[in-house]
Order: structure tokens, then C-alpha cells, then sequence
């Protein structure tokens, strides 16, 4: 209480800017709008045409190049590269895997994604504790999915070997030549039917209750309810799940290095797994990359045919309103 | 009735499909590998233990039958890639939000030209799977000295990390008031402050939520850092891990490798839950 106050320096309370004479208008507000925001957007742009841009470019022209592996000195091949992939029944034989693998992923991934969605939209007991724990396998990396998922499957410690045995079962190996790709695929579905059940979760919670009671006192069973009235509304969401899982299906490399790494037998050896045992084991620049190239345009040419397909006018929420 | 009841079974489907793989890795990793590796598997340790832990972080801890028993050989690996992954995700991280945050600003809520090809474009780089830049980055990181370090790492991420948070971002920076800036304006702050001064304290919530995207995005990455750091001093969690999983057969102290390579990423988050919850999960 007993300090005294000193008198305040003279001038306002507040910095200001040294006068200069003149007003002076700070850089940023006397440029136009579209300067400043390029001005932003620059940083990104510089680093997205030197680390994504070029490289893409370097990996056309590696394509075309036939690369000594021990020496790095490059020439010229023309489209060498492509030819020999494109006649190499190995090429094939993973391109059919790829294929195989994608649609066992999109079916199962889905199904789950549908099943899960719907079971949530329910009540019962313990309802929030399932929704909060169900995005558990999502969260996971996926190369620990694939490590989580080999104590599962391994014939000789997994889980399903154990309870096989004590059903007293023949021996159990789902990771076999012949059910390899499945349940690579059963693992990558674990994985992303969790992001797919919540977002055709937040479109079934628009459909109002209403249309169900409707549907029900008209004698409409629980497949024409769902044809008729949950169809419309989650058509959409579901054609976006589809290609966004499809499309990973399709790059899944962590999974496959883990559980099965191409095996046995190059039972598993889709298109990403020969490209990275071409390229980094074989050490065989070339073709790899040539190899990349034709994976990168066959998955951008679904993908944009699926949406262009999925969102053809007339889909969706209008139809919904009709029902 | 029936219907309430088949619900409720169905619920617990979904229950075990989604934790039981998860718990019975974590189970594994209680367990002494004596314990695992006895005729009759079960699912609850008889004999729960750390050891497994203790062992992998340099300690000593006996055996089930009390024999003693060293530090695991392959715990300054996992040590070192665990030390590796959290400093190339921070890198990630802060670079990331430095050149992603004005970007997203920019493209979502700045009155200029070529904002919709500016972000299609950015969004076009995201469809570009790893395995079409890794050879490419491969042969590049050779001629430039960067295979097998950290700082290749981090360029590598932020292939991914960039487009993913300018695509965030933008949804993050379009959902706040429309006049926030006109009234920032008119207050005196010139273009910049009014994003730098009031628009970023504003969205600071959203722009945790990024962030704590970019780490677990650097921290899941698995081809750039196996193909790049397998076996480098600079080697990070992912390559460490695979390395023992393929090199070892005890799978009770991969079990706990692997969970301990989790705890990270889930902590972050668990911790900022509430910050990622409102991002349009489809995004990522």
C-alpha cells in the first residue's frame, strides 16, 4: 500500500510503431489476397515438387533405364522394362494375387464394416464400451497388426493351433498355400472394418426412426426395410469405403512382410511385395520401378472409374426421401 | 425378445473379434516363455510376470523357476529404435505443422485464385503409394548420403504427413466463424496477424489434434523405415522389431517388444482424445 507510484513515463501507455511520417500499411495487407495465400502455400509446394513430384519423375525415368546394381551407371531402355514385366508369368501370377486379395479384403472389410455399424446403432448392454473399444484395431500400426495376428495364426504357438488341438482337431494352418490370401485379408479387415463401421454409423443415425415404424406397420420384413429405406441413405458412404479400402488393399505391404512375407511358396506375393523383392532384394531398379508404374495407374484408373460410377446422379439422399 | 437376446450375442462377437488379439499378445508378454511354451496353452498367465519387460530395458530378472537370468541381447536394439522412432516423429511433427498450418489456412479461408487446384492438387500427392516413392527415394538417398539416416527418414514422412495435414487442416480452419477475421481486421491487425495473432490461438485444439496425427502417422510408417534403416545406427522401432521377430524364436519377448513399440502412440492418443475425436476420420 506504501509504494509509491511512479509518474508515468511520458507518451502512450503503449508501444507504438516508430512514425515514419507517413502510414505505413504492413507488407502482408498491402498485397492482394491471392499473393498472401500463395505466399502460405508456397513452403508446401516447394517441398511437395522436391520430395514427391521429382522423385515420382526420377522413378518414370529409372522405369526406362536399365541400372547396373553394382556399379549404379544407368543407360537408356526404352520400354524394356515393361516388356519384361508384362511377359513374365511371375508378373501375372502376383497381379491375379493382387486382384484376389482386394476383393477378399473389400468383401470381408465391408461386411464387418456394415455388420458393426448396424449392431451399433442398436441397444444393449455395454453399448459405449464396445464403441469406444472397437477402434482399438484401427489404432494399431499395421506392422504390429501383423505381429498381433501371427500369435493368432502360427501353427506352432498361435492361438487357433492351441484351441484346435484341444478340440482335438487336426493340426491348424490358416497361413498354408491355399488359405494364405484370405486370411492375410481376414487381418487387413480386422484392421479398417472399425473406420468404415463409424462412418456408415454417423450416416445410419441420420435415417429417422419414423420410416422404420412406418415400414413395419405396412408389413415390410426386415430385408425389404433394409433395401428400401437404410439402402439410400448409407449408398454413398459405403461406395467411399469401398474404394478407400480397395485402394489400400491393394498397396498392403506391412501385413504381408510380417505374417507371411510373400509366402509360402509365393502364395502371397502380390504386386507391392514383388515390387519391393525386385527392387531392394533383387536390386533390379528397372523393372521394379517399371513394375510400381503399372500398379500406380491400374489402382488410379478403379479408383476414379468406382467414384465416378458411385456418384453418378440419382444416388444417394434423394432416393432416399422418395422411400 | 429373441431379438434382444441375439443383439446382445452378437455384441459379444464383436467384442472378442475386436480385443482378443490384442489382449492375447499382451497376455503373451505376461507370461514366462516356460509358461508359453508348455503343451497346454491357456489364456491367462498362471504366473503373470514383467520379466519379459525388465529383461527388454536392460534389467536382470529371474526366471520362473528363479534362475537367474541376464538383460534380453536384443534390448538395446528395441532401446535405440524406440529412442530413434520418438525423435524422427517429433522432426516429423514440428516441420509438418510449420509449412502444413499457413497452407491449410491459406486454401481454406484466404480469398484467392487457384484455391480448389492448389488443394486438389496437394490431395493428388496423397494418393501416391509409398512403394512408387521408395525406389525412387532409394536411388536418390544413395547419390545424396541420406539412406540410413534420420533426417532421410523425415523427409521420406513428410511425404505423407504434409498432404495429410493440408488436408485436415483445411476442414479444421473451414469450420471456424466466417467474420473471424474481418473483425480481426478492423481492429488493426494486418492480414498476417490476423491469422498468426488470431486465427491459430483460436484453432489451437484442431491444430493439437494434427499434430498428434503427424506423430502416429511418423511412428506407424513401416516401408520407408525398413527399406531405408534396417540395420543403421539410425534404425528406428519398426526395422528393430522386425529384426528380432524374424531373427528370435521367443515369441513371449517379441510379444512384449511389440507392446512396448504401442505404448507410445496410444498414449499420445489417449491423451489428446479429445482433440482427434472431432477429425473426419475418412480423411486420414
Amino acid at each position: 500500500m506504501s509504494t509509491v507510484t511512479k509518474p508515468a513515463p511520458p507518451g502512450p501507455a503503449y508501444p507504438v510503431e516508430r512514425s515514419t511520417g507517413r502510414p505505413r500499411t504492413p507488407f502482408s495487407s498491402r498485397i492482394s489476397p491471392t499473393r498472401f495465400g500463395l505466399l502460405l502455400v508456397a513452403p508446401v509446394a516447394v517441398l511437395l515438387v522436391a520430395i514427391v513430384i521429382y522423385p515420382v519423375a526420377y522413378s518414370l525415368y529409372l522405369s526406362l533405364s536399365h541400372t547396373n546394381p553394382f556399379t549404379g551407371v544407368r543407360r537408356f531402355a526404352g520400354v524394356d522394362n515393361f516388356q519384361q514385366v508384362l511377359s513374365d508369368p511371375d508378373f501375372w501370377h502376383s497381379t491375379w494375387l493382387t486382384v484376389y486379395y482386394v476383393v477378399c479384403v473389400t468383401v470381408l472389410a465391408s461386411a464387418v464394416a456394415l455388420g458393426t455399424a448396424l449392431l451399433l446403432r442398436e441397444r444393449f448392454v455395454g453399448r459405449p464400451v464396445l464403441m469406444a473399444l472397437i477402434v482399438l484395431p484401427w489404432s494399431l500400426s499395421t506392422y504390429a497388426a501383423g505381429v498381433v495376428w501371427r500369435y493368432i495364426f502360427s501353427p506352432q504357438y498361435g492361438l487357433l493351433a492351441a484351441i484346435a488341438q484341444q478340440l482335438g482337431l487336426p493340426p491348424l494352418d490358416l497361413l498354408s498355400k491355399n488359405t494364405a490370401i484370405p486370411a492375410l485379408a481376414l487381418v487387413h479387415a480386422w484392421q479398417f472394418a472399425p473406420l468404415g463401421a463409424y462412418f456408415l454409423l454417423a450416416s445410419l443415425q441420420v435415417i429417422p426412426d419414423d420410416l422404420y415404424k412406418l415400414a413395419k406397420v405396412d408389413g415390410m420384413g426386415i430385408l425389404r426395410r433394409f433395401r428400401t429405406i437404410t439402402r439410400p441413405y448409407i449408398r454413398l458412404p459405403f461406395a467411399i469405403y469401398v474404394v478407400l479400402v480397395g485402394g489400400q488393399a491393394a498397396m498392403a505391404f506391412d501385413l504381408i512382410y510380417f505374417l507371411t512375407s510373400g509366402g509360402p511358396g509365393g502364395a502371397s506375393q502380390t504386386l507391392t511385395y514383388a515390387i519391393y523383392q525386385e527392387t531392394f532384394q533383387d536390386l533390379s531398379f528397372g523393372p521394379g520401378a517399371a513394375m510400381s508404374w503399372i500398379l500406380l495407374i491400374v489402382v488410379t484408373v478403379l479408383t476414379a472409374g468406382y467414384y465416378v460410377a458411385a456418384m453418378k446422379p440419382g444416388s444417394g439422399q434423394d432416393k432416399a426421401a422418395e422411400a | 425378445m429373441r431379438r434382444k437376446v441375439l443383439i446382445h450375442i452378437l455384441a459379444l462377437i464383436a467384442l472378442i473379434w475386436t480385443v482378443v488379439p490384442i489382449v492375447w499378445i499382451v497376455l503373451i508378454s505376461l507370461m514366462y516363455h516356460h509358461e508359453f511354451a508348455s503343451a497346454d496353452i491357456h489364456l491367462f498367465p498362471h504366473q503373470p510376470t514383467l520379466a519379459n519387460y525388465v529383461r527388454l530395458l536392460g534389467g536382470a530378472a529371474p526366471d520362473w523357476n528363479g534362475t537367474a537370468q541376464g538383460p534380453n541381447a536384443y534390448g538395446p536394439l528395441i532401446r535405440e529404435g524406440l529412442l530413434n522412432s520418438a525423435q524422427v516423429a517429433v522432426w516429423v511433427t514440428v516441420l509438418s505443422m510449420i509449412v502444413a498450418v499457413p497452407a491449410a489456412y491459406a486454401l481454406s479461408r484466404v480469398q484467392m485464385r487457384f484455391r480448389q487446384a492448389g488443394l486438389l492438387t496437394i490431395v493428388a500427392t496423397r494418393s501416391i503409394p509409398p512403394v512408387a516413392t521408395t525406389i525412387p527415394f532409394f536411388a536418390l538417398y544413395q547419390g545424396l548420403g541420406l539412406s540410413g539416416t534420420k533426417t532421410g527418414l523425415v523427409i521420406a514422412h513428410m511425404t505423407i504427413t504434409v498432404p495429410l495435414l493440408v488436408w485436415i487442416g483445411t476442414s479444421f480452419f473451414g469450420g471456424l466463424p466466417p467474420g473471424l477475421e474481418r473483425m480481426a481486421r478492423v481492429d488493426g491487425c494486418s492480414r498476417w496477424r490476423a491469422f498468426a495473432r488470431v486465427v491459430v490461438p483460436a484453432s489451437r485444439h484442431s491444430m493439437t489434434a494434427m499434430a498428434v496425427i503427424a506423430f502416429i502417422t511418423s511412428w506407424d510408417e513401416f516401408t520407408f523405415a525398413l527399406i531405408f534403416n534396417t540395420g543403421t545406427p539410425a534404425q528406428t522401432f519398426p526395422p528393430a522389431l522386425s529384426s528380432m521377430f524374424f531373427q528370435v524364436s521367443v515369441p513371449t519377448d517379441v510379444a512384449s517388444a511389440t507392446v512396448l513399440g504401442l505404448i507410445p502412440p496410444l498414449l499420445v492418443a489417449g491423451l489428446f482424445q479429445r482433440y482427434i475425436r472431432k477429425v473426419n476420420l475418412v480423411g486420414l
